[in-house]
């Protein structure tokens, strides 16, 4: 708790600086306060928690296991094979310079309004940091480990299995604390663009009826949903690697 | 047969632009505990690295056990120079990585580390991690995991500097300590080090590298001293002075032709 105190101080001095500028200001559909943004919440839990979050949130999900599932295969594949590395490198470094809200609609044209358009968004902004980062991770093994390991007769297939993906899960971890926010704001940005339900969705509609509060009230859902799961993970994390100080 | 046999090698690294070794030829002969001195760089290692074949690019001959390197994969038993210990495995899990190569069961692995573990000394460790442990520890530690590649099969031992990175009281308790092993073991030992003293304390024949390239190894019997105190015998200080000597004036002819 002590370690958290200064981040707990700085949040609270921030809420308590928003909520005197919204009452100076006095106009919630520009900035509404605080505690307007917690009513609104309450207000709106039903369509909020049961429709829209959940939407939101399966979004995220799968666009962050399609991410995982795409990035630790490309990262295995680059590291095992140097002319795939070179060849799709730069390829992937290219797809983070497109800009989403660009390429977006493409999506919805392609694959309508339905779930995928916003899970391909998602997929888009977040398999880059966990492709990059674990392929980071797994050339970070030490050339004398490996050397060690084949003196043992091991087969390449041992050695990635016994030294490269544990030395790589601290890389991995990191990824994908990265991309979980990421996930969100991918899913969240598709909804903007046309859906029927989601957090993002009912931020745009809330913002037709000028209703301010409303508009924050799921970008508020969203933050701490993020904040959750990157606690989950962190805790995992803290679970499985103990050792992470000591590479 | 001899156990290891070099015969006419001569090798670079494809990055330098000079060779290491040239026709160069020995040969070790089964339970010969030797230790190989030489100046910095002057392949000591590089010998290790051809014997275990993680090079390849050589020519001539090789010879491991009758075999060439790259068949006889199951003949060395390397330690490196760091321990190399992975910090995600206890000591029990490092002590039993090289055997989970082996057709062998979990159970019998473990009993075959905790052996090791024992025989070393540190039995009561089994669980904790390698950053729990001292430098000397962590060194006992990859020296069960070596030991268990012999009890396995492996007819050779190869250590590379496995001191180097200690402190000197530490260094000293570990080579009275290895002796002891060794002495145990029955196994042909090969051991790189740049200490003249642990050289002719550890080997019973020392392998003096000289020359670059190697061409030649200048092998010295030091069988005679058996413990610490035979050091200080007048024939092994001439032996030291000679060997320092030696050292010395290949170190400055290297520096020499680097421009030092």
């Amino acid at each position: 708790m002590k370690k958290h105190l200064p981040a707990i101080l700085t949040g609270a001095g921030l809420l308590i600086l928003w909520q005197i500028i919204a009452m100076c200001i006095n106009a919630a559909y520009i900035l509404p306060s605080p505690t307007q943004i917690a009513v609104k919440i309450w207000e709106l839990r039903d369509p909020l928690f049961t429709v829209h979050t959940p939407a939101t949130m399966l979004v995220t999900l799968l666009g962050l296991m399609i991410s995982v599932v795409l990035g630790v295969g490309l990262a295995v594949i680059m590291e095992k094979f140097e002319t795939v590395e070179r060849a799709l490198y730069p390829v992937i470094v290219t797809t983070q310079t497109i800009p989403v809200t660009a390429i977006a609609p493409l999506f919805v044209l392609w694959l309508g309004y339905g779930i995928w358009s916003k899970v391909l968004v998602s997929v888009l902004i977040t398999f880059f940091p966990i492709t990059i980062s674990l392929h980071d991770g797994l050339k970070s093994t030490k050339r004398e480990n490996e050397e060690l390991l084949k003196t043992m007769g091991m087969s390449s297939a041992a050695i990635f299995i016994k030294l490269k993906f544990p030395a790589a899960l601290p890389s991995f971890f990191s990824a994908i604390k990265m991309a979980i926010p990421l996930s969100i704001l991918g899913a969240a940005m598709g909804e903007w663009l046309g859906a029927q339900s989601g957090l993002g969705y009912f931020s745009k509609r809330m913002m037709t009826q000028l209703d301010g509060a409303g508009v924050f009230a799921p970008v508020v859902v969203l933050a701490v949903c993020a904040m959750l799961v990157v606690a989950v993970i962190s805790a995992i994390e803290r679970k499985l690697i103990t050792w992470r100080k000591e590479i | 047969m001899p156990l290891v046999e070099f015969n006419d090698v001569t090798f670079g690294y494809k990055e330098d632009d000079y060779l290491l070794l040239r026709n160069l030829s020995f040969t070790v002969e089964k339970n010969d505990i030797i230790t190989v001195i030489g100046a910095s760089g002057c392949g000591k290692s590089t010998l290790f690295r051809l014997m275990t074949c993680l090079e390849k690019d050589y020519t001539g001959s090789i010879s491991i056990n009758g075999k060439s390197p790259e068949t006889a994969s199951g003949t060395a038993a390397f330690m490196p120079q760091k321990d190399l210990l992975m910090p995600w495995r206890n000591i029990l899990k490092n002590v039993t990585l090289p055997l989970e190569v082996l057709p062998i069961s979990k159970s019998e692995r473990i009993e075959i580390a905790k052996e090791a573990l024992s025989k070393v000394g540190l039995s009561d460790c089994e669980k904790k991690r390698p950053s729990e442990l001292s430098g000397g520890m962590r060194q006992r530690v990859s020296f069960a995991r070596t030991l268990v590649q012999l009890w396995q099969g492996r007819e050779l031992l190869l250590l590379d500097e496995p001191f180097s990175a200690l402190d000197s009281l530490t260094r000293i308790s570990m080579q009275d300590w290895l002796i002891g092993q060794v002495n145990d073991l029955n196994a042909t030992v090969m051991m790189v080090t740049h200490d003249v003293e642990e050289a002719m304390l550890i080997g019973n024949k020392i392998f003096l590298l000289s020359g670059r390239p190697v061409k030649d190894i200048s092998i010295i019997d030091v069988s005679g001293i058996k413990c610490r105190d035979d050091l200080y015998l007048p024939q092994s200080v001439k032996l030291k002075n000679r060997l320092v000597s030696a050292f010395l004036t290949d170190n400055a002819d290297k520096e020499e032709r680097s421009g030092v």
